[in-house]
């Protein structure tokens, strides 16, 4: 059972700021409650995992000194709650010097659990930690290093993991020092430990805002990685394309062309050369024709441009390569709106039979798919299935009530764009396949062009003609056992059983969402039948890299709590 | 070479399924692509798009096609034209980046170099770069390097150490970082996020591999699936379906 809102919420409130908008703070979300205690950040010192002599108050965040304080055998440490998850990529928490006590003697760092407790932090192995009496940082010895300053009284010091680099750096009054630690590996507990007379120290785990700007430092952080990334490898293609820009640019008649080899073509290719095809391909899966025109002879046309300064400046070649070369600029561009075309008449087909889907003229729709995509409809009979048990909606839908009709078809025409056949084929719709997520353009929704069909069957009719298609279906499937099958059939025809099916709880089924749905899942299968990609390369991409960095963050990974693929890229 | 591969399996079901389940905004999609051909300028593209996908261009169309003028005129050659159409379009642009400016006016330099033009160039040198030069040190040094190449025939220039300030990339580096102001005088981005994506997929995609074996893009324009492999390229199986 996922967990309700107010829940989720209460569970980023226990992650400091800067860690809620970031795929860790994701996968505490995706987790269930009985596991995601162990992902979970520090939020509090451990009772149970501390020495005598510490008094802990303020719900469990200020820890004070009770002890005798008089040797370093009278040092006391407490560890927190829990270890630093490492997908935190950086963790941070801070503490204020509420009273330096007798002496100062503070310490505060990470250590391993099980490492001693009467000890201050960094003097046993597996303990780093940074202390207040003389400014010095101890790693898994009893003599530190000189690091920083000292702190006391009023002081709010802070420690920062970073485990993607496997360093820690503290930082006094929100201050940055320099890197303390390297190589600190292992489950880190955040740790202080007390030595001397009423001393105080309160934690702060990022229930409230830290003195330091941690957030600053993991979009730092978060910068350096996207260097490395921007900087890496460009991924190879398998095989060189055959269409799109790339091909264009690059495999365009300008010498016989002998297909590059793929190592060659690497060299050639760069990211930008990739987005120029996910862009088209894009633009053409979803029926932005225009757009997709234009957007060739743009890039190819600021290529050709671009070729022919640098063949200017750099004297590379004679005259009269230069205009041979604009010659093969030209035929590429050429060769690339060709093939535009030829996209082109397909999708127009496609958009005619998601048109008729979307204005309920499902018959219409069948047909057109079995005159021109035949082996949709033969090789996958679900779809087919589900083609008619619409078909089935469709007339319960105008034989509902007369008021009830009128309404309806009000809502559908305000909702989309429905040209008749007629329009379909004089005019050009640019608005593709998606017709109901752009604005519609007014004027052409003030009446309902009613398809042949709609006007010719009457609301008697159409339930005549419902109970007809639903006998059929019956006979048809009544034996299929498929669970989507039975559930479909026994949705479609409770239909029946209200008296104005749009009041009724299947009223979802007459919703214009499910037409969509209809349409999308139809124009997948066409696509597929073809050969072509369900979904467009470029979102493809997209989804792939953000399941990639989830599951790197389920694996543990550092690194990927860095990279916020929204936001990243969007902003 | 051999890859080890992970022990940890994710079916192509199962990772399908996850791919099924993440929201992609169109919107936030098609504003990253608005983006890309705003700053690309591809006014024609972002015009068509605009109106069939009914997202508005964050830059005045008009200005595209202006930025992108000024842009060719630098890749041409032709700086003083385009240090014109800029302070056209706004003058705080030069005034406010006083090292931009001795960019265009050291590019106007090289074209007069180039084109064998010595005494004017060492008169604009001497006018123009010079006092601009004395007031920081870098500038300076950028500016002997340059005049450096009087001391070269023009024909052979190209192959003295200071020739890589002939070449094309040259024009196209000085072009970029005046079309880099001019977008961030508009609160554009002076790169545009999209080809990111590319490099980002590829990374993921590799830091995973060796934690996990998971259905792979090998082919980032097709973004089929790849299931059989995970490893390098050696043990990449051919692809049947383009």
């Amino acid at each position: 059972m996922a967990a309700s809102a107010p829940d989720l919420n209460e569970v980023l409130q226990q992650v400091p700021e800067y860690l809620r908008q970031t795929p860790y703070a994701a996968l505490l979300l995706r987790t269930p409650e009985n596991k995601r205690n162990a992902l979970m950040v520090p939020t509090e010192w451990n009772l149970k995992d501390k020495v005598e002599g510490l008094t802990v108050i303020h719900n469990n965040l200020q820890v004070n000194y009770s002890g005798p304080g008089m040797r370093d055998s009278d040092a006391a440490s407490i560890r927190a709650n829990r270890s630093i998850p490492s997908q935190c990529g950086v963790y941070y928490y801070e503490i204020t010097v509420v009273d330096k006590g007798h002496d100062g003697f503070i310490g505060l760092g990470v250590c391993h659990s099980g490492v001693l407790a009467g000890r201050l932090p960094g003097w046993e192995a597996n303990s780093w930690g940074y202390h207040g009496d003389d400014g010095n940082c101890f790693a898994g010895s009893g003599s530190g290093r000189p690091y920083g300053p000292k702190f006391t009284t009023d002081d709010v010091v802070g420690c920062c993991v970073n485990t993607w680099t496997q360093q820690i750096f503290f930082t006094k009054n929100g201050v940055r020092l320099y890197t303390a630690f390297r190589n600190v590996k292992g489950a880190l507990y955040p740790t202080v430990g007390l030595r001397t007379k009423d001393e105080k120290v309160l934690a702060n785990f990022g229930q409230k805002p830290f003195q330091f700007d941690i957030q600053g430092y993991y979009t730092e952080e978060k910068h350096r990685l996207w260097r490395s990334i921007k900087g890496g490898p460009l991924p190879s293609l398998p095989t060189v394309p055959e269409t799109g820009l790339l091909a264009a640019l690059h495999t365009a008649p300008q010498t016989p062309m002998v297909k590059p080899s793929t190592k060659d073509s690497d060299k050639m290719y760069n990211e930008v050369d990739y987005t120029n095809d996910l862009i088209l391909s894009y633009f053409i899966h979803h029926g932005y024709r225009e757009s997709a025109r234009a957007f060739v002879q743009n890039v190819l046309g600021t290529a050709s441009t671009q070729r022919a300064h640098a063949v200017l400046v750099n004297g590379k070649t004679s005259p009269s390569d230069q205009s041979s070369f604009g010659d093969n600029a030209n035929l590429s561009l050429d060769r690339a709106l060709k093939d535009l075309d030829r996209q082109d008449a397909e999708l127009e087909i496609r958009q005619r039979i998601s048109q008729c889907v979307l204005r309920g003229d499902i018959d219409q729709a069948i047909q057109l798919t079995r005159t021109h995509y035949p082996e949709v409809l033969c090789d996958n009979e679900l779809m087919c299935f589900q083609l008619r048990c619409q078909k089935f909606v469709e007339l319960i839908r105008r034989s509902g009530g007369a008021q009830t009709v009128d309404k309806l078809d009000e809502n559908f025409v305000a909702g989309f764009d429905a040209p008749s056949d007629d329009a379909m084929e004089t005019e050009e719709s640019a608005t593709g396949l998606t017709l109901a997520d752009t604005a519609p353009s007014g004027e052409k929704l003030a009446k309902a062009p009613a398809s042949s069909e709609e006007s010719a069957v009457t609301a008697g009719n159409a339930l005549r003609e419902a109970l007809r298609c639903g006998r059929q279906l019956r006979m048809d499937y009544g034996e299929d056992r498929r669970k989507v099958v039975v559930d479909t059939l026994d949705n479609i025809f409770s239909l029946l059983a209200y008296p104005e099916p749009v009041h009724s709880p299947v009223a979802y089924l007459l919703d214009e969402q499910k037409r969509k749905e209809l349409v999308h899942s139809l124009n997948e299968e066409i696509l597929v039948a073809q050969n072509k990609p369900r979904v467009p390369p470029l979102e493809r991409a997209f989804t792939q890299t953000k399941v990639g960095i989830d599951e790197l963050i389920n694996q543990g990974s550092p690194t990927a709590n860095f990279v916020q693929v929204e936001h990243d890229l969007l902003t | 070479m051999t890859s080890t591969h992970p022990a940890t399996i994710i079916s192509q079901e199962n990772w399908e399924k996850r791919l099924g389940e993440v929201p992609v905004s169109k919107t936030e999609i098609n504003q990253l692509i608005m983006d890309y051909l705003l700053v690309e300028g591809y006014k024609d593209a972002a015009e068509k798009f605009s109106q069939e996908c009914g997202l508005q261009p964050g830059e005045d169309l008009e200005t595209t096609q202006e930025r992108m003028r000024i842009r060719f005129a630098v890749q041409a050659g032709n700086i003083e034209e385009a240090i014109e159409r800029v302070n056209d379009l706004n003058p705080e642009i030069l005034d406010t980046n006083p090292q931009l400016y001795f960019h265009l006016q050291q590019q106007r330099l090289i074209e007069l170099i180039r084109s064998g033009q010595v005494e004017e160039a060492l008169m604009f040198a001497q006018e123009e770069l010079a006092p601009r030069g004395e007031q920081v040190p870098e500038l300076l040094d950028e500016l002997e390097k340059t005049m450096t190449l009087l001391a070269f025939d023009p024909k052979s220039g190209h192959t003295s150490p200071v020739g890589f300030l002939l070449d094309y990339s040259q024009r196209q580096k000085t072009a970029g970082e005046l079309n880099a102001a001019i977008l961030a005088s508009m609160s554009l981005p002076s790169e545009p996020k999209l080809p990111s994506l590319v490099k980002l997929l590829d990374w993921t995609q590799s830091q995973l591999a060796e934690k996990v074996q998971f259905p792979r893009i090998n082919n980032i324009l097709t973004g089929e699936l790849d299931t059989g492999t995970n490893g390098g390229d050696e043990s990449r199986q051919p692809n049947s379906t383009i």
